[in-house]
């Protein structure tokens, strides 16, 4: 797959994560890869570092309930969440046209 | 290669070429990799092989650009005021998502209802000009040798008004003023016509259109003011213009027919068909 169209729908599928409740690096790692297993830790760690530094995610440190160190978490701001919408509507409104050229 | 060899390797390429507490956060969120894989039991081994080689991670994160060397570096306040102003861009640029795209009223037909407005406001005008110059057309008549003047054509009669001098001037002065204001006093008319009737102008209700509210509420007088006399008179009239002229082509050419008088009261024009039976209790056609 194109790299940049790859990095773009992992940015949109870790948003969309994100929406739903805060998670950890590795908890968001392995629900990706759950889906996507040919991506590569990495490159995860990548885009949730530009989604940080765009503004649309924050994190913040939270002690594992059974000890160890410190996780951190992501939280999505509310410029990610428009960000996310956004991205989300171009998302259907691409593949309605992909499907639309496949039926001819 | 163990954990602490892996982070070291990754330090070390990417060394001098990102920010300290860049190279502190990366080495911390791949040692918590380790960890999390570890807890998962597996070896430190087996995870950097999965991880794959520390130059080529280093690699991509350079190239990816995120807060690398040379890319320009933003204070708090800077950030902020990009944000901010990339808001206001989107804004300006994006359709809004709650309103149909197909409910909304083609550029044409607003232009037909500022056509019918602005020929309402020219009869107001012309009316006024008439009860108003009407005292001092008579004087000039009376006048036996400025009668030729009447009859050239107005633009000239301006000129000879103020050659003339001394109180008549003075009086043709006042009246312009008060031309003035009659503009200014039509803009409040559909100000508070459009308050009043909950979106309709004259020469939108002639052709089935509403002014509505992107968030679904009622027209405050405050949105109909914003709209009617700050942006559409007194901030067009400062541009000379050109701020209506502007809106009008930037209506023409985007999706969702987007004016500077419609962001600033966040509202937009939609099609209304007034036949039909819910006219009678105008409700706002976002709601729905």
């Amino acid at each position: 797959m194109d790299t940049q169209l790859k990095k773009g729908v992992l940015e949109m599928c870790i948003l969309i994560q994100l929406s739903r409740q805060d998670m950890y690096g590795y908890e968001i790692m392995k629900i990706i890869q759950d889906v996507f297993p040919e991506v590569y830790d990495g490159s995860i760690y990548t885009i949730l570092r530009r989604i940080k530094g765009e503004g649309y995610a924050e994190t913040y440190m939270k002690d594992v309930p059974s000890g160890g160190p410190s996780r951190k978490y992501y939280r999505i701001t509310a410029l990610g969440r428009e960000y996310c919408d956004r991205v989300i509507t171009e998302w259907e409104k691409m593949t309605r046209s992909v499907e639309k050229l496949m039926m001819k | 290669m163990n954990k602490i060899e892996f982070l070291n390797e990754l330090k070390n390429a990417l060394d001098g070429r990102l920010s300290e507490s860049d190279i502190r956060e990366i080495t911390s969120d791949y040692g918590d990799i380790f960890d999390n894989s570890a807890a998962d039991g597996k070896t430190e081994e087996e995870i950097a092989k999965e991880i794959g080689s520390p130059a080529k991670i280093a690699r991509t994160i350079l190239e990816d650009g995120v807060g690398a060397k040379g890319g320009r570096e933003y204070t708090d306040f800077q950030r902020n005021i990009n944000e901010k102003t990339s808001k206001i861009f989107d804004k300006v640029i994006e359709p809004d998502r709650k309103v149909e795209i197909e409910k909304l009223a083609p550029m044409s037909r607003r232009l037909g209802a500022y056509i019918i407005d602005s020929l309402l406001l020219g009869v107001v005008v012309i009316g006024g000009m008439v009860a108003l110059f009407a005292p001092f057309l008579y004087m000039v008549r009376t006048s036996s040798e400025q009668v030729h003047y009447v009859t050239s054509n107005i633009g000239h009669m301006g000129n000879q008004m103020i050659t003339m001098g001394g109180p008549a001037s003075r009086f043709a002065f006042a009246n312009i003023i008060i031309i003035v204001m009659l503009f200014g006093a039509f803009n409040l008319f559909t100000t508070i016509f459009i308050w009043a009737t909950n979106g309709y102008t004259p020469g939108k209700w002639i052709l089935n259109m509403r002014v509505v509210k992107i968030n679904g509420g009622k027209i405050r007088f405050l949105d109909a003011f914003l709209r009617e006399l700050v942006i559409k008179c007194i901030a067009n009239s400062l541009l000379s213009g050109f701020l209506n002229l502007g809106s009008f082509i930037w209506g023409c050419v985007t999706d969702d027919h987007k004016t500077a008088h419609d962001l600033v009261a966040q509202t937009r024009v939609v099609e209304w068909d007034r036949s039909r039976k819910n006219s009678v209790n105008p409700t706002n056609p976002l709601e729905s």
